[in-house]
């Protein structure tokens, strides 16, 4: 039933028609827009991106081939308009280069778990451009440093060596809140 | 360590997968308005246009064979429409009606000179050669003195626009009544001056007056050109001298009402004690309201004192920095309303 109304949405998406553009809007809108803001500042910052993404989502629906699921197609459209949103505002600044690996790996007792998710976000949006982004593509969106790699054209070390730092200070900011 | 890294980093996804935030209402909006609307013509569109250009070319066939036995063969096709309208005219009234049928189907130029022939009724190629009396002749030009005329079906000439009447409605309407210039009615001058009255403005603010209609111009701020741009402290009547073609002058003025509030264009509320709040600046005592709106159209500030500023909060959250449109409504010297609409950019470190 669910998957049929899907098929109606994308078929009246194709044609142009605004109530169509609208129900997938609202079905995939909030969800989104939780992706986005773990990328930006602020949620006015990730309102934009969600825009942007949105506009892409309808002008390129055709791309779409029903082989994956349209969230996962619309979810990667909007980590790519963000990643594209903080390149465009030269907000990509990688903190140091790769040094000694070594010391930075630390043990991780501590588990993100005992905290609230509201108070993660916020920490990951205090997070630098480079780090957060790395963070977020690692650890939740669960691409390898290979992939992430490819997606900020960087390489594969800078990925690894701005998750750790990512982590360890994303740490720090979550003792803080405490 | 590996084990325990891999279950935390689930969990989080998990959390996040799970997580979402309602975006503002002005969001769709933007995306509305800026999505192309695709250019491809729907299937039925195109069956349609077939459909559109199929009854056209028939229509034109079944008109070509209709003219063609209607008319007679010594004249060729250009030429039936008077020579129908000849018949029409010649016959009865219940002859006509059933003429109607193949009128109907005619050319525009067929029911054009229906209404248009004047008797003696003569065929098209014949009328050039009629001495002009004081009537137009209307054959000449069928389609034209069609607009001109009543829809009636009787064909009196009493019914065509006099010459005279013609001439009168080419005339311009509004053209004063000055005994001295009647006669020529495009060589009026009336020397205008814009913006109309009353003009107000923000203290700090531009604008440009404009006179025309004239020769030349002569202000009393010393300029010579048409326009001047103006910024005045304080309120300022302007005047112009202009010069008509026939020396006549006349002397206009514009009284520019200066409204001493000044806006600032930028704040950062960073509570180091200079530019901590958007408050505007000046001794105004009159009625005033301001409203301060987000990007997302959301109303983050209001205040009917003009000593009050925002400091860049909303709900006791600090708003991130970008610009902010303001709506600032004051009232003039003669207590008619005056809004302000304008951009405040709020920096942050």
């Amino acid at each position: 039933m669910e998957a049929y109304k899907e098929k109606d949405i994308i078929k009246g998406c194709l044609q142009g028609e605004k109530a169509c553009q609208k129900k997938l809007f609202d079905l995939y809108a909030a969800k989104m827009l939780g992706v986005c803001v773990r990328y930006c500042k602020s949620v006015t910052e990730a309102e934009d991106v969600l825009q942007e993404g949105f506009i892409k989502v309808f002008t390129h629906i055709r791309s779409y081939h029903e082989k994956g699921s349209l969230e996962g197609w619309i979810r990667r459209i909007m980590i790519n308009t963000a990643i594209n949103h903080l390149r465009k505002n030269k907000k990509f600044m990688y903190h140091e280069e790769i040094g000694s690996m070594q010391d930075l790996i630390e043990d991780e007792e501590q588990s993100v778990d005992d905290y609230n998710l509201e108070v993660i976000l916020q920490c990951i949006q205090k997070l630098p451009e480079g780090y957060r982004t790395v963070f977020n593509l690692y650890e939740v969106e669960g691409y390898s440093h290979k992939e992430i790699a490819r997606m900020l054209s960087v390489s594969v070390n800078t990925s690894k060596s701005q998750l750790l730092k990512a982590k360890r200070q994303l740490k720090n900011l979550l003792q803080n809140k405490k | 360590m590996n084990t325990t890294n891999n279950k935390q980093e689930s969990t989080l996804r998990q959390r996040f997968e799970q997580y979402s935030i309602e975006p503002s209402t002005s969001v769709w909006k933007g995306i509305e308005a800026k999505t192309p609307v695709p250019v491809k013509i729907m299937p039925k569109f195109r069956t349609a246009k077939w459909l559109a250009g199929a009854a056209i070319i028939t229509s034109c066939l079944i008109i070509y064979f209709a003219l063609k036995q209607t008319n007679n063969a010594d004249f060729p096709a250009e030429k039936t429409a008077p020579v129908v309208v000849q018949d029409v005219k010649t016959t009865t009234g219940t002859q006509k009606e059933q003429n109607t049928d193949i009128s109907n189907k005619e050319t525009p130029q067929a029911t054009a000179s229906e209404n248009t022939t004047i008797t003696p009724v003569l065929p098209a190629d014949h009328a050039d050669a009629i001495p002009d009396d004081t009537k137009p002749s209307p054959i000449q030009s069928p389609i034209i003195t069609k607009k001109n005329l009543p829809e009636s079906t009787g064909t009196n000439t009493n019914d065509l626009p006099s010459p005279n009447d013609r001439k009168k409605t080419t005339l311009p309407e509004n053209i004063p009544s000055d005994d001295k210039k009647d006669a020529d009615p495009i060589t009026i001058e009336q020397p205008t001056l814009t913006p109309a009255q009353p003009i107000t403005i923000f203290a700090g603010e531009e604008i440009t007056l404009t006179a025309s209609g004239a020769q030349s111009y002569k202000w009393n701020n010393g300029s010579s050109s048409n326009s001047i741009l103006v910024s005045p402290k304080q309120t300022t009547t302007y005047q112009v001298t202009t010069t008509l073609s026939d020396n006549t002058t006349t002397t206009l003025s514009a009284n520019v009402e200066v409204i001493p509030i000044w806006i600032p264009k930028a704040f950062s509320p960073d509570n180091d004690g200079i530019n901590d709040l958007f408050k505007p600046e000046g001794y105004y005592k009159g009625n005033f309201t301001m409203q301060v709106f987000s990007r997302g159209g959301q109303m983050v500030f209001e205040s009917n004192d003009i000593n009050l500023g925002w400091d860049g909060t909303y709900r006791g959250e600090k708003m991130p920095d970008g610009v902010y449109a303001y709506v600032i409504s004051v009232s003039d010297s003669k207590g008619n309303a005056r809004t302000k609409k304008g951009a405040v950019t709020l920096l942050r470190k």
